[in-house]
């Protein structure tokens, strides 16, 4: 920023990024309050059948209305945000782990075994994310294993090239050096020195990994590769609500609504850590 | 650029090659024997899974299947349908260009609004359009398209009845068949009627597509021209009082265009994955739910097909972006 802006304006801009990130945080915490908590408070349950009150609007029984089957669906969206967040926060923890655990060796030991990580991170990233996903599912079936192997497999490869890179640059660094000509173990300098300062980025890039991993687990249940009915998920909600858009359009918009808030807090969350740590760059 | 292009081109069939080994080993992710399970599962009769296994190859090694995989890919053989028995090429062929047809129509409404909104936003900044194009920018990566899709419907088709939706045409339209795309077709016929139907129903689609590149081509380009605008030479040229104007479209404009180059590879990703899921939606004709119907139907020679296509385009997409941005760029040139 050389031009001339008055520190006012600088000042407003700082505030109204805070005032984003700050609307992440809340989305991601408001929304994660409501599922743990919203089920405990609402006891309806989201498998209960009532066939006189199906395809019901908005009532005082049923706030959302019920579906086809006269499920009540506020207790549908409520679970199944349990099983979509969760299932996406398994898969992207287990992306994490082992691509960001394959980039910090691969940076440290560097030679054949980095050559090798990251031609398959580069093969791997020649698929667009939801396409590999759709094709793991398809494969494997549908369910609960399946769906978390299916989002965690395509998210891998960002997390290997992140650490990879943050890895190469950290090795280089004096106190490495030190570390390593005082004579500490190898496993000792990686994991008490070059992790640690290498997982800021890790976390942006783990937060926008969430956001695509609700869509895509949210997608995978949409087109009915994903978590099996009767269990609700956000996606398998949405698609058994579309046939009867006209008479409950609530049931659309709600746990659609759900989805999209969820990805938009995800989202500005990974910019306010990516202002934190500074990546990414100004937007 | 002689050193970039090298190491590029000679990565290049490395990593078709890593491409084509993902496909193929997809088939043996299938758990338990795929040959059963294509057969019919547990009850089919052990000639017809046997049967299935050779006519899989699945009988042979695994190098031996593969390098078959990789000779008959070579020759333009993509497999049959287990289905319907035909070649997938020619049905990829059928499929392929009314998918080009929504995601062209797709680039064509949000590439210029994208851009205008980005410019805009980025020539006054902090201003309404600033906060607007953001808002854009950010609800449509948010929003997950098959959910757009169905709000769309709802209210342009169930509750204003202005746009029809499901499919190219109308149900029992016939259009005589040149170019696969009915759009086109009913041009070529001079069907007025039937262009303006056409018309009518890519509308709902494209515009769900289009939320993709409207809110990444206002990001970027907000992002390039604000970059610009902040520059030490733009500076200069305001301190000599050239007008605002030519100074954005002269010489923002030009230095901007380079990171808009490298949207494409980010873009065209979005689009193939988001297209599939709206495909379905709108029940198009294109690649998305015939890979869909195929996944379905564990018609695998099908997914296999198609998820090769859509990788090795987007693999040379990126190759391209890749060697634009050197040809753009004489520092990268140089550095090479």
């Amino acid at each position: 920023m050389t031009v001339a802006v008055s520190s006012r304006t600088l000042a407003l801009r700082r505030l109204r990024r805070n005032r984003l990130s700050f609307l992440g945080v809340l989305l991601v915490v408001g929304i994660v309050a409501v599922v743990v908590v919203g089920p405990l408070l609402w006891r309806v349950d989201p498998l209960a059948t009532d066939l006189v009150h199906r395809l019901e609007g908005p009532t005082a029984a049923h706030p959302l209305g019920t579906d086809v089957q006269g499920r009540d669906l506020l207790a549908r969206v409520l679970y199944g945000g349990r099983v979509t967040l969760l299932i996406s926060v398994v898969s992207v923890m287990i992306a994490l782990t082992v691509g960001s655990g394959l980039g910090l060796v691969s940076g440290f030991v560097r030679g054949w075994f980095d050559v090798l990580v990251m031609r398959i991170v580069d093969i791997l990233l020649a698929f667009p994310p939801l396409l590999l996903a759709l094709v793991i599912a398809a494969a494997r079936g549908p369910g609960v294993g399946n769906t978390i192997l299916a989002v965690s497999v395509p998210a891998i490869p960002r997390f290997a090239r992140l650490m990879r890179s943050q890895s190469l640059a950290i090795t280089e660094r004096e106190y490495v050096l030190a570390a390593r000509a005082i004579g500490l173990s190898p496993s000792r300098v990686l994991f008490r020195h070059v992790l640690p300062n290498g997982i800021g980025p890790v976390t942006v890039q783990a937060s926008i990994a969430l956001g695509i991993a609700v869509l895509e687990v949210a997608g995978l249940g949409f087109i009915g590769l994903g978590v099996q009915p009767p269990a609700p998920e956000w996606g398998a909600i949405l698609v058994d609500s579309r046939t009867y858009l006209l008479q409950n359009p609530v049931a659309v918009l709600v746990p659609g609504a759900a989805i999209s808030l969820s990805i938009l807090g995800f989202n500005l969350l990974g910019d306010a850590l990516g202002d934190l740590f500074d990546v990414g760059g100004g937007r | 650029m002689k050193r970039l292009l090298r190491r590029r081109l000679l990565l290049l069939p490395i990593t078709l090659l890593g491409v084509t080994a993902v496909t193929f080993l997809a088939i043996h992710l299938i758990p338990g024997d795929p040959a059963e399970i294509l057969a019919g599962g547990p009850l089919a009769p052990p000639e017809a899974v046997d049967a299935m296994r050779v006519r899989l190859g699945l009988d042979q090694p695994l190098p031996v299947q593969y390098i078959t995989y990789v000779s008959r890919l070579v020759h333009g053989d993509l497999g049959t349908s287990l289905f319907t028995g035909r070649p997938v090429a020619t049905e990829i062929m059928e499929r392929l260009p009314t998918s080009l047809s929504l995601t062209a129509a797709a680039v064509l409404i949000g590439l210029p609004i994208g851009a205008g909104l980005g410019v805009l936003a980025a020539v006054r900044r902090d201003g309404l359009i600033d906060h607007a194009a953001r808002t854009v920018a950010l609800l449509g990566l948010s929003l997950p398209s098959f959910w757009l899709a169905l709000l769309l419907v709802w209210a342009f088709s169930v509750k204003l009845g202005w746009l029809p939706f499901g499919g190219e045409l109308p149900a029992f339209t016939e259009i005589e068949r040149r170019t696969g795309v009915a759009l086109v077709d009913a041009m070529l016929a001079g069907d007025v009627g039937g262009f303006v139907e056409a018309l009518r129903h890519l509308a709902l689609p494209a515009i769900t597509l289009a939320v993709i590149p409207i809110a990444l081509t206002a990001r970027y380009a907000r992002g390039a021209f604000a970059e610009q605008l902040a520059s030490p030479h733009i500076r200069t040229a305001r301190a000599f009082g050239i007008p605002e104007r030519v100074i954005v479209w002269r010489y923002v404009a030009r230095n901007a265009m380079l990171p808009l180059v490298t949207l494409f590879g980010v873009l065209l990703p979005a689009l193939l994955g988001g297209a599939v899921l709206i495909e379905v939606v709108f029940s198009w004709p294109g690649l998305g739910t015939y890979l869909l119907s195929a996944i379905q139907g564990r018609d695998y020679a099908v997914v296999q097909a198609v998820t090769l296509l859509l990788a090795v385009l987007y693999v040379l997409a990126s190759l391209v972006v890749d060697l634009s941005y050197g040809l753009l760029d004489p520092r990268i040139r140089e550095r090479g």
